[in-house]
């Protein structure tokens, strides 16, 4: 037997090694789903409400179905089942049905011969609606006599957390309200799909999606036709941060393809993709904090809205983290949280990146920065000693197992290298660029303010109460040209976060092989669940790691058989003996994995109801001119508990991806709703961070390994969007003074210092249903 | 996307000819064509002025100043060295106009005359004044990025950074159609919607800007283009200033002040710039002038900031040309 001298493996667990998808997709080669392609495909479009509210009188397709190239024109007359679709509650039909909920719902699909004459059919299509008052408070939505928007009423989800006495006084109590805006996930891939009719009469659809399982789950029941003749493939997904969670489109190419017997393609514009999908819930929240004159907190109180718009989408669940994460990461006795998700005519909201834990984030970090200055304690102290340990319960109940390492993230992330000190009144060259303004020099200098600040946040990783949360792998060691080659099939999508590395190195540690192949995601193979609650790691990584074990240990068992063992191969090592002979036939192995079970929630809320907490502190440093508002974010810098970098580069990425979208909310980004209609769906009027608004990143992984988690690499996706935002917009209130607890920031929240104010009297802790208008 | 025809003739005549007959101009087409795709302008037949030899280009004449073809991509003015000596607020002005790529492809014809960015406007299901509807939205909507000053019965802005720049330095434009060619001050192109007026522009049917003249007299001026955005690339104003002036012994003469973003066309007041003839561009002036520009102004719901924000950036602008 031959034991060959191989070099050492390269791209294993813990090197910043390079993805597979990462050149292509650098280089304009990789083929997104707005790519995809079929010869005798068909357009598809859809025509929206332009309402937020109405009934729908009468529909007129004549007139479109008779336009030339025009292959189908559809309406909910056309459905072949009534099924609704919906994420966590079925609430939708795909195309209305008498009634419009929110503006850009969809009410007819049209699939023509070119995108040109698909659009000209939609305008076509002649819709009588009778125009109802649309319902856009959600706070409003809550009160008794609001217009039902459902037959079920106007509460999506009603979570309530009580913890310790709901009624405890303390010394010191601060107060206020806040208020988040809708933010946008703003992929950079709009929404695309190509559906073919398959011969047995159920249909292909390759998408662009987060979870191509529950996507079929809700595609199937609303067709008609059973699970196994709908089949999906995953496209080239081009960003997700939760915007593909929900079905868009998905439903309707697979109608048109199977009305017209022809491939079908749809490609959302950038306008309709802000139309098209859901965002992150706008908030109002009201909260108290008590705490002693010694500064150890008392408790918490909060009332929290989410507006949930038009339908359900994930609303329960962000609701539910909202209030379960609604203290913070820090040790908070008594508690009494109680959130609300409410319809509205607005564009339903769902998954973002943070989920829930954004909202509530933004609100109780700015509640620890004036409960420290009500105590006359520094912030970043304040925070220290309330902070969460090992062991310590939540306020659902629940004890933090693993680690807690927030009291450390605090210290290490006070203590990163700060940036240089503010240009200042300098004669001669200024870098513009270093700023606030527009390179367009607004100031030179003069009239600007340094503010520093600290904020902390967590989340759950991986789904909770009770969901039943697996990821399925397989995989196959065969032997190419001599050499061993490792093929892994999992459903997970790769929307950007770096799965497909993960999955690599995982499978070359394991097994010891330096070629991984990543196939492509289908359903041919069983749910990996989505790739969102910072989960694709810990579970489809888990998935893997548990499917190669099996297979090296088929090859130690074949390897006895055939007296070739040398000895176990240990991680990051190639295997030592000659593979070649082992493998024929190749070895198979397919392994489901699960994290350990979750408990429902109860009525208080108490209960262990997550797996694990993800924990992250940010320090923001801006410059702003406080004369014009303008703010320029000088540097970020972040210590992230990631348990275990299993690609430290990768982690970066997502940490400095996740700041920048944590820093658009903190002062640019914003969905403008005006009566329900949005109006800057566009990326000339959405504001979206640009290179020159991103600041320098300093990032400490602080390497706590989870003992459930593949190589204790706990999640790492969310957690830098949660406390950026708070950071950011402390610093700027440390550089003016002014209160800003909405965001976000305005220039003119800045100039003026004006409060946000909903109107509402709501005491915090309260029922939301009993705020009063003032 | 409405139905078109489509002709790129390579001489002028040939486009004028077209032009009289009710065709639309099309230059870079990054405005003109988002506006077809969105349904808000709906030619019948577009005349591609690119293919025109002799449009494109910017050239000096001692004595005679400056003369910018209108069919330049505006990149050739940002970055050209020679321009930048003679007239550095133009580069000022570019630098943060809208994306590199936007400024390789659109002209400086096309800077002056897009259309403006009110999102009502923009949306092809809002039937607003100015496309003939019987009321603006944004009087009593969503108002953050309207006017403050100068407005009628639209209360959108101007948009354009260029312009501004070059009416601080008493640019003129050359009209051209069928029937001959006109020269009128730049200022004069941009009109308030006013009336039976429902557009922003003064060109007559049948016109196109052929040429933008700087005269010599501007050259020896100094200037400054200061612009305010709520994000550091790629967004439009949300109120900028050019500002111009020459400076003899401390004191300023020949004062050009024009505002962007506030009001329904670049805005300028005569009595401010009077206010400051023979002053050392001190705060106390500079505020002074900036509160006669914007006497008067009356902000939506929304926009109040923009006039603390103008105020400001006069003053920043005007001390910087005494400094
Ligand atoms: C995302 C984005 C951001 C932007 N940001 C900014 C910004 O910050 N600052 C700024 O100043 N601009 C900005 N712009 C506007 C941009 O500068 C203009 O779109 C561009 O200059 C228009 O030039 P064009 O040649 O492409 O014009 P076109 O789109 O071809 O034409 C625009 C209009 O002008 C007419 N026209 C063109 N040339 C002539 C002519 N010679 N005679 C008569 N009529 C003519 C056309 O008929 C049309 O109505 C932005 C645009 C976009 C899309
Ligand atoms: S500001 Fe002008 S363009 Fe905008 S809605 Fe009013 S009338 Fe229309």
């Amino acid at each position: 037997m031959t034991v060959a001298a191989r070099p050492r493996l390269r791209g294993v667990v813990g090197e910043s090694a390079p993805r597979s998808d990462a050149p292509p997709k650098t280089q304009g080669a990789f083929a997104y789903a707005s790519d995809l392609a079929r010869e005798g495909m068909l357009h598809g479009a859809t025509l929206r409400s332009p309402h937020p509210r109405a009934r729908i009188a009468r529909i007129d397709v004549e007139a479109a179905r008779a336009l030339p190239g025009v292959a189908a024109v559809l309406t909910a007359a056309d459905l072949p089942t009534k099924v609704k679709f919906g994420l966590m509650k079925l609430d939708q039909l795909p195309l209305a049905d008498g009634r419009v909920r929110y503006a850009g719902e969809p009410v007819a699909i049209v699939a023509a011969e070119d995108p040109e004459r698909a659009r000209e059919a939609v305008r076509a299509v002649r819709v009588e609606y009778e125009v109802l008052p649309a319902v856009t408070d959600p706070v409003a939505a809550l009160h008794p006599d609001a217009p039902r928007l459902h037959d079920d009423g106007n509460v999506i989800e009603d979570v309530r957390v009580v913890h310790g006495d709901p009624d405890a006084r303390a010394d010191v109590v601060v107060e206020d309200e806040y208020e988040v805006a809708m933010q946008d996930q703003a992929p950079l891939g709009p929404e695309a799909g190509l559906a073919i009719p398959d011969p047995d009469g159920g249909v292909t659809l390759h998408v662009a999606t987060q979870w191509l399982h529950e996507d079929l789950r809700q595609i199937a029941a609303c067709l008609g036709l059973p699970e196994r003749k709908v089949r999906l493939v995953l496209a080239g997904v081009g960003g997700a941060f939760g915007a593909r969670e929900d079905v868009t489109l998905q439903i309707h190419v697979c109608l048109l393809a199977l009305a017209t017997r022809r491939p079908v393609r749809i490609v959302y514009g950038r306008e309709e993709s802000f139309h098209g999908h859901v965002h992150r819930h706008a908030a109002r929240l009201w909260y108290a904090h008590g705490a002693t004159r010694d500064g150890d907190l008392v408790f918490v109180r909060a009332s929290i809205v989410l507006d949930g718009g038009g339908y359900a989408s994930s609303s329960s669940a962000v609701v539910a983290n909202a209030a379960c994460f609604g203290a913070g990461p820090y040790r908070v006795p008594n508690a009494l949280i109680h959130a609300v998700g409410a319809y509205t005519n607005n564009p339903p909201a769902g998954a973002m990146r943070g989920f829930g834990a954004v909202q509530s984030c933004f609100a109780y970090e700015a509640q620890m920065d004036r409960l420290a200055a009500a105590l006359g304690m520094d912030p970043v102290a304040l925070r220290g000693r309330n902070a969460l340990r090992d062991g310590d319960r939540i306020v659902t109940g629940q004890a933090v197992e693993g680690s807690a390492p927030v009291a450390d993230l605090i210290r290490r992330c006070a203590a990163l290298p700060p940036p240089a000190p503010p240009p200042g009144l300098i004669a001669g060259e200024v870098d513009l660029t270093a700023l606030p303004g527009g390179v367009g020099n607004v100031t030179r200098g003069e009239g600007v303010r340094r503010g520093t600040a600290l904020a902390v946040g967590f989340k759950n990783a991986c789904y909770s109460h009770a969901f039943d949360d697996f990821s399925t792998a397989r995989v196959r060691l065969v032997r190419e040209r001599g050499e061993p080659v490792a093929y892994v099939l999992t459903a997970a999508a790769e929307v950007g976060q770096g799965i497909v590395g993960v999955c690599e190195q995982i499978a070359r540690t394991e097994l010891g092989v330096q070629r991984v192949v990543v196939e492509t995601p289908d359903t041919s193979i069983g749910s990996a669940g989505s790739s969102s609650a910072s989960r694709q790691t810990w579970m489809t990584g888990g998935a893997v790691l548990a499917a190669c074990r099996e297979v090296k240990a088929e090859l130690a068992r074949r390897a006895e058989a055939h007296d070739r063992v040398r000895r176990t191969p240990r991680d990051g090592e190639p295997v030592d003996v000659d593979l070649a002979p082992l493998l024929d036939p190749p070895i198979e192995r397919t392994v489901t994995h699960r994290h350990r079970p979750t408990e429902p929630r109860d009525a208080t809320t108490q209960n262990a109801g997550h797996v694990a907490f993800l924990f992250a502190a940010h320090r923001a440093t801006v410059d702003v001119d406080v004369e014009t508002g303008i703010v320029k974010v000088v540097q970020v810098a972040t210590s992230q508990d990631v348990g275990k970098a299993i690609n430290p580069l990768a982690v970066v990425g997502q940490l400095e991806g996740g700041i920048a979208q944590g820093l658009g909310l903190a002062v640019m980004e914003e969905v403008r709703l005006q009566g329900g209609l949005m109006r800057n769906a566009s990326f000339t009027d959405y504001l979206l961070p640009t290179t020159l608004d991103m600041p320098p990143v300093v990032c400490d992984l602080v390497e706590h390994p989870h003992p459930d988690a593949p190589y204790g690499a706990k999640g790492v996706g969310e957690p830098p969007t949660i406390s950026s935002t708070p950071a950011i917009v402390a610093a700027i209130r440390a550089a003016t003074g002014r209160e800003l607890n909405r965001v976000p920031v305005r220039p003119d929240d800045i100039v003026f210092g004006t409060a946000a104010r909903s109107g509402w009297r709501m005491r915090p802790g309260a029922d939301p249903r009993t705020a009063v208008r003032m | 996307m409405s139905l078109f025809s489509y002709t790129k003739p390579r001489a002028l005549s040939e486009a004028l000819r077209l032009l009289r007959g009710g065709a639309t101009a099309l230059a870079g087409g990054t405005d003109l064509v988002t506006l077809v795709r969105h349904g808000v302008a709906r030619p019948e037949r577009l005349v591609d002025l690119t293919g025109i030899e002799g449009l494109r280009g910017w050239s000096r004449e001692k004595g005679k100043g400056i003369r910018i073809g209108a069919l330049t991509p505006l990149a050739d003015l940002e970055t050209s060295a020679q321009l930048a000596k003679l007239l550095p607020i133009v580069r000022e002005s570019l630098r943060d106009a809208a994306t590199p790529q936007i400024r390789n492809v659109g002209t400086v014809g096309g800077n002056l005359l897009q259309r403006n960015r009110c999102w009502y406007f923009r949306d092809e299901g809002v039937p607003c004044w100015l496309k003939g509807g019987t009321r603006c939205f944004a009087v009593d909507g969503e108002s953050r990025y309207h006017a403050v000053v100068g407005a009628h019965e639209c209360w959108m802005v101007s948009p354009s950074d260029l312009a501004p720049a070059l009416i601080a330095c008493d640019a003129e434009i050359e009209v051209a159609s069928s029937l001959g060619r006109r020269r009128m001050k730049l200022a004069d192109l941009f009109v308030a919607p006013q009336g039976k007026r429902r557009r922003e522009h003064a060109l007559r049917e049948g016109e196109l800007v052929a040429a933008v003249r700087v005269p010599e007299g501007a050259l020896e001026r100094r200037g400054t283009y200061l612009k305010a955005m709520e994000r550091k690339a790629w967004s439009f104003a949300i109120v900028s200033v050019a500002a111009s002036a020459r400076i003899r012994e401390g004191r300023a003469r020949d004062v050009r002040v024009v505002l962007g973003g506030v009001a329904p066309v670049p805005w300028r007041v005569a009595a401010a710039e009077k206010q400051l003839e023979g002053t050392a561009l001190d705060d106390n002036a500079c505020l002074a002038a900036a509160d006669t520009l914007l006497d008067g102004a009356t902000p939506l719901r929304d926009n109040g900031y923009k006039v603390t924000l103008a105020r400001e950036l006069v003053r920043r602008a005007l001390r910087s040309l005494a400094g």
